[in-house]
């Protein structure tokens, strides 16, 4: 089975190279972003099953880089990552259409397994391609 | 013929044209009987005849018939006259009533002394023209007397006549009771205006000024002639635009009354709050014919709300810099946990490779510690959010049965370590309530979690109850109990009691805190029950709906 493509958006370049190997752990192929133009960039150019967001970058944050994201497509699992714990940002990302929210402190292995459970469901959803 | 000749006129017009024409006829006679050749006394007897033939259309048109006239007009005038009227002579007595006073007091009332039968104290008036010497007595005058009638107030009319061919004075009574009292009360309201600290302005309907109290003058600094005659726009500042004005003048041409603050300005150009209230007064048809505006300076009460207004801005603010600072400090702190957390969570869980058992209990030790800071911090910032009003739930139907299994489900691990048995004593059902799901966690996983903490053997109960409106969720421990001194405190942030050596986290004592706080934000109560060497139960109680 062709392995699952996740866009991983961080500007903290030590998380970006944790999480990129714990999810090509999980049996993902990871591509990473410092910020949100370079993620939209990348969006254009290539197809990704899942993105992971984090909302406070520096110049474009997390919150507009979804909308920008949603403009193009409603579907597409985002999940916010934060190192926040507050309701406040859960529910601004909730009302620009995030697909989920992954706090950074939390156990991130259970976090992705989350993750699948959710592109699992999505890939059931797919319409037939080809 | 005109009636308002005078008698004497009357009575000479009278002899005059009888002179005339009896010479006229005289002299017609003369020759007729020169001609006819009559004897003397048959002339004289035609003309007597004549003469008086003469002397009756001309008598009665002079004399009688004005005179007749004359006398209704009098009759007319003394029965007319909507007054007493009386005449009393020098010393006051009554000489001649009217028919009218006649048929309010009697006719018995000649020869009584004027004030014996009109004053109730039966003294003469204190102006009485009476008292004063003759002169008096030759002119017309008017003196005010009350108490009389019952205390009635008259106005007494007095003037000089001849009556039966003596000096005699003609008095007319006058009941003025009514127009006093009216008076008294428009001159107490005109002082009532006059003194009364609001501002009052009249106009006409065009907002032509007509009047303005004392009370304006002092406001505005406007005196009454400067202000009469014009309208209230000497007052404008400016600060009220067209579409205010066109409001005003269509409420108050309705008939409305209309209030509002407005701004003015003042004759030394100082502006000024005003509470305006305008009332248009109606005549009896309805028609308006003048405004009635009543003024109140309000700038001290706006002076105060202004900086009430901004004391409140500025607390906001800095509340909202205080939450600020906290959501960074957060975000700052968490950052690097999370980078260490994840890095050595990575090694533990031997993605870059296995380690010695030996190795692995380093790494475990750090983790779990790394953990509990992360634990910490979340208390600490969520007791500052929870602080600062900024927080707000995010409510929805919560099943608080299936929250509790998980959480319960979570720290089975850790009641295992310690020997403490997990007892549910709820039913399956569910039991839904509008709240926010996180802050139930972490409600119930704290108290599940500081009983677990605080006991050494025994178990740990967890209970949910529906009790209609509300829910009410209890856990109980077996462990040391709490002493009764200590239970008021320890809901107050970072207090904490019962330093025993031993495993486990002691956290900063902000548990119970943060338990309280989430509890407090959905309406509802906690509270704790303890006994020293039983055990201890908190219980809190939330409603099922949002209020």
């Amino acid at each position: 089975m062709e392995k699952k493509r996740i866009l991983l958006v961080d500007d903290e370049e030590e998380f970006l190279y944790l999480i990129k190997n714990r999810l090509e752990n999980n049996g993902y192929a990871v591509a990473t972003a410092a910020d949100g133009k370079e993620a939209l960039a990348l969006l254009s150019r290539e197809k990704f099953d899942a993105v992971l967001l984090d909302i406070l970058m520096p110049r474009m944050n997390g919150i507009e880089t979804l909308k920008a994201i949603r403009a193009e497509n409603k579907s597409l699992p985002v999940f916010m990552l934060t190192a926040y714990s507050d309701s406040i940002n859960f529910s601004l990302a909730n009302d620009f259409g995030a697909s989920g929210y992954i706090v950074k402190t939390s156990d991130l292995q259970k976090e992705i397994e989350n993750v699948n459970a959710v592109l699992r469901i999505a890939d059931r959803y797919k319409p037939q391609e080809r | 013929m005109k009636t308002n000749l005078k008698n004497y006129q009357r009575f000479s017009l009278f002899l005059i044209l009888v002179f005339v024409t009896e010479s006229l006829i005289m002299l017609i006679f003369h020759f007729v009987w020169e001609a006819l050749h009559l004897p003397a006394l048959i002339e004289a007897a035609a003309d007597a005849l004549l003469l008086m033939i003469v002397i009756m259309p001309i008598a009665y048109l002079t004399l009688y018939r004005p005179m007749a006239l004359n006398m209704s007009f009098k009759e007319a005038l003394i029965r007319g006259i909507p007054f007493g009227m009386d005449i009393i002579d020098k010393e006051g007595n009554i000489l001649y009533t009217s028919p009218r006073l006649e048929a309010v007091l009697g006719k018995d009332l000649l020869g009584k002394k004027c004030w014996e039968v009109y004053r109730d104290n039966k003294t003469q008036c204190a102006d009485c023209p009476l008292l004063k010497n003759n002169i008096d007595l030759e002119r017309s005058g008017m003196i005010e007397s009350s108490e009389i009638l019952g205390g009635r107030v008259f106005q007494i009319n007095h003037t000089p006549i001849t009556y039966q061919g003596r000096k005699a004075v003609m008095e007319i009574f006058q009941d003025v009771s009514e127009r006093k009292a009216a008076e008294e009360k428009a001159r107490v309201f005109q002082a009532a205006i006059k003194q009364i600290a609001d501002i009052v302005v009249m106009t006409d309907k065009d907002g032509v000024i007509e009047y303005v109290n004392p009370a304006f003058t002092r406001q505005t600094g406007y005196s009454s002639d400067e202000a009469v005659g014009r309208t209230s726009r000497i007052l404008k500042s400016g600060r009220q635009d067209e579409i205010f004005y066109a409001k005003l003048w269509k409420t108050i041409l309705q008939g409305r009354v209309f209030h509002s603050t407005v701004i003015n300005k003042k004759k030394s150009g100082e502006l000024y709050y005003s509470e305006k209230i305008i009332t248009p007064i109606k005549d009896d048809s309805g028609n308006i014919t003048h405004f009635i505006s009543t003024d109140r300076d309000v700038t001290e009460r706006k002076k105060t709300e202004e900086e009430l207004a901004r004391a409140n801005a500025e607390l906001r603010e800095l509340d909202k810099q205080k939450s600020e600072f906290i959501n960074m400090s957060s975000h700052e702190l968490r950052t690097p946990v999370a980078i260490i957390k994840e890095s050595l969570s990575q090694l533990a869980d031997g993605l870059c490779g296995e380690f010695t058992l030996e190795q692995k209990r380093f790494l475990d030790i750090s983790l779990r510690n790394i953990n509990r800071l992360i634990r910490v911090m979340d208390n600490i910032f969520d007791i500052s959010e929870i602080d600062f009003s900024q927080t707000f739930l995010k409510k929805e139907e919560v099943d608080i049965v299936e929250l509790a299994r998980r959480v319960i489900a979570d720290s089975r691990p850790q009641a295992k370590n310690r020997g403490i048995e997990l007892k549910e004593s709820f039913s399956r059902e569910k039991i839904t309530l509008n709240a926010d799901k996180k802050r139930l966690n972490q409600l119930l996983a704290n108290l599940i979690d500081n009983a677990v903490k605080f006991s050494e053997k025994g178990y740990v109960e967890v209970k949910i109850n529906d009790n209609g409106q509300t829910v009410e969720c209890g856990v109980l421990d077996t462990g040391s109990g709490i002493p009764e001194e200590d239970i008021p405190k320890l809901f107050n942030k970072f207090r904490q009691f019962d330093k025993k050596p031993g495993p486990g986290d002691r956290g900063v004592g902000l548990g119970l805190a943060l338990c309280k706080g989430i509890v407090k934000l959905h309406n509802g109560e906690i509270w704790a029950e303890s006994k020293l060497g039983e055990g201890s139960k908190f219980t809190f109680v939330l409603p099922k709906a949002e209020k």
